[in-house]
């Protein structure tokens, strides 16, 4: 166990990290979110989401003792309701990126190995994709959704129609990545290699391509977290993402969005820092770790 | 008996058409980079095949593996014909049938280890050997070929260019073949250790009675390793015969010139028969002879008709006898 500590401390990733004051900045503030939205429950005294725990005597009240940041129009605690909704918000991001890699590594993989028609296919798919906005998809998938589950189904769906909504939206900057290293990586000698001894193509795909391919995504996908947790706040702050009942940060900056000409300003204000501080971090850990990986910058 | 026989084996590149072209249905253009090479290889010989860079050598080695499907022709391993391409070959031959190719750097799966890499022909053949024998196996090809059966553990960039040659050779051996086809085995390594690759190559071939079809553009290496020598030029075979005799007395006009490149220790200047000009390109060889644009001896008759393989020399010069030999 000391030599795999040993070999994790002395590898170059954690000897650049050591000397980047702002990725260890960043990496604080996702692990503090990652804590939060982790142990939710042991944090916040009473789970805003339970209808039951609410009491509209206490709604629109201002940050003051016993209230740090307020209380929203449903009187639910404000800190409760972002420790919480932070929770959403990751859940749903990092899933999503999860969807979108599988599918868009597969799609890529197929592409770049396969060629011929499945190429043209799967590209051409793929640059139609991206001439929608990533938004549009979303409200598409969710458009869809909405028509096929009946109205209080949808609420309960509400989580995998997001996930699957931005993972649909994302899909494609994994395929075209894992694509082009599949055409580079295809006509190695070590494929060859394995296509004397009769190894199967869908083997040769997998188990000599695969591993030799996935290196880019890791920064990719770090990104891609960063744009996903944006894209659900966007889908929740229009109204399409999580409902009032169990509002993320979107949904409950949207919230706030009637109130702030009332003067409750804190219900907008708080969520939509936090989300700030969140996507900021991300983007910057991933931003480093690119950097740090990219060895021409060395 | 030969233990290969490839017959009138061609392979052609298909190239792009130009839209016009398309329209008037002319006929896709190709490059032809091997044109009608017809050869045998007898069991437990070296046959070295020698030829410029873009000569086909390599597109040969990788119809007789099954790499690419041959345009025309047929290739027949120890008296049957085998199918063109090796996902049609049954797996009894693909573990008679191995190649061990140029590059080491790239020839061995940078995320596999040793072990693993080592002993994959094995694990795809349908009768495979559990995991533990295999590892085992792996360990005990690793300690023919020099390195140590705890080398197996570790990943391809831990070794040098020398040791990974010897572990894609340990790799093709673990099915136990009787022919490999090796494609420039040391071109890629330094000339300190090309030495003792091919010396180990050699031991093997000795020990196991294997039979070698050894590319190489290098006189010397092949010199050091075949019992016969062929020799390529764009696309055809244009000579072929015993090493000695081949190296005594070259026959056709490019061998002759090929050979007279070969600096000599005892520093007598063999008359240079220079070839003049280029490589002509592939894709639109020479007419005839391919090699008459460049022959000092070219006739009417090279210009319009290509030569047949008679006596192991390819040249209308030769058989007509108005070449002096």
């Amino acid at each position: 166990m000391t030599a795999l500590a040993r070999r994790l401390w002395d590898h170059d990733l954690a000897h650049a990290f050591r000397h980047d004051p702002l990725a260890i900045l960043s990496a604080i503030v996702v692990a503090a979110f990652l804590i939060a939205a982790l142990l939710a429950p042991v944090i916040v005294a009473k789970d805003p989401f339970d209808l039951r725990n609410l009491d509209l005597i206490e709604s629109l009240l201002p940050p003051g003792p016993g209230r740090p940041l307020g209380t929203d129009d449903q009187g639910r605690d404000l800190l409760a309701a972002i420790v919480y909704g932070t929770r959403l918000s990751l859940v749903v991001a990092v899933l999503s990126v999860v969807v979108s890699l599988g599918l868009g590594v597969t799609l890529g993989l197929i592409a770049g190995f396969a060629g011929g028609f499945l190429d043209a296919f799967i590209m051409r798919a793929a640059d139609i994709q991206l001439s929608f906005p990533a938004i549009l998809v979303a409200l598409l998938v969710d458009g869809i959704a909405r028509a096929a589950l009946p109205g209080d189904m949808h609420a309960r769906f509400a989580v995998p129609v997001l996930i699957a909504a931005i993972a649909l939206s994302g899909w494609v900057q994994y395929a075209r990545t894992v694509r082009g290293l599949t055409l580079a990586e295809r006509s190695k000698d070590y494929v060859q290699s394995a296509r004397v001894s009769g190894v199967a193509p869908a083997r040769i795909a997998r188990a000599h391509i695969l591993p030799n391919v996935t290196g880019p995504l890791f920064v990719l996908a770090t990104v891609q977290i960063a744009t996903a947790i944006l894209t659900e706040a966007t889908l929740s702050f229009l109204g399409v993402g999580m409902p009032p009942t169990s509002p993320s940060l979107g949904t409950l900056v949207n919230i706030g969005n009637n109130y702030l000409f009332s003067g409750a300003w804190w219900i907008s204000v708080f969520p939509g820092l936090a989300l700030v501080m969140l996507v900021l971090a991300v983007n910057l850990l991933g931003d480093w770790l690119r950097d740090a990986l990219n060895p021409r910058l060395g | 008996m030969m233990l290969l026989d490839a017959r009138d084996l061609a392979c052609t590149f298909p190239l792009p058409r130009s839209l016009p072209d398309r329209l008037a249905r002319r006929p896709r253009p190709g490059i032809a980079a091997v044109a009608g090479v017809t050869l045998g290889v007898a069991r437990g010989e070296t046959l070295g095949l020698v030829g410029e860079s873009g000569c086909g050598k390599s597109t040969l080695a990788r119809l007789i593996v099954g790499l690419h499907r041959p345009s025309a022709g047929s290739l027949a391993f120890d008296g049957t014909v085998v199918a063109p391409t090796v996902r049609d070959r049954p797996p009894a031959l693909r573990r008679r049938l191995q190649m061990i190719f140029q590059d080491p750097y790239a020839s061995l799966n940078p995320r596999w280890r040793v072990g693993d890499i080592i002993a994959e022909p094995l694990a795809e053949q349908p009768d495979a050997p559990p995991p533990a024998a295999r590892r085992e196996h792996a360990a005990e090809l690793l300690a023919r070929v020099g390195l140590s059966a705890a080398d197996a553990r570790r990943h391809p960039h831990e070794f040098s260019g020398g040791q990974r040659q010897r572990i894609a050779i340990a790799r093709a051996l673990s099915t136990g073949p009787d022919f490999l086809v090796c494609d420039e085995p040391t071109s890629a390594l330094d000339v300190s250790v090309q030495a003792q690759v091919l010396n180990l190559m050699r031991d093997l071939q000795e020990a196991e009675g294997l039979t070698f079809l050894l590319i190489s553009h290098n006189l010397a290496v092949i010199h050091h390793m075949a019992n016969r020598i062929g020799v390529m030029y764009l696309g055809r075979l244009v000579e072929i015969g015993e090493k000695t005799d081949v190296f005594a007395r070259p026959r056709h006009p490019y061998t002759r010139a090929l050979l007279a490149t070969l600096p000599r220790l005892d520093g007598v200047r063999r008359p240079r028969e220079a070839v003049a000009g280029e490589v002509p390109s592939a894709l639109s060889p020479p007419s005839g002879c391919h090699f008459h644009p460049r022959c000092p001896f070219a006739r009417a008759r090279c210009r319009v008709e290509a030569p047949a393989l008679a006596d192991g020399v390819a040249c209308h010069g030769i058989a007509e006898g108005w070449i002096p030999s």
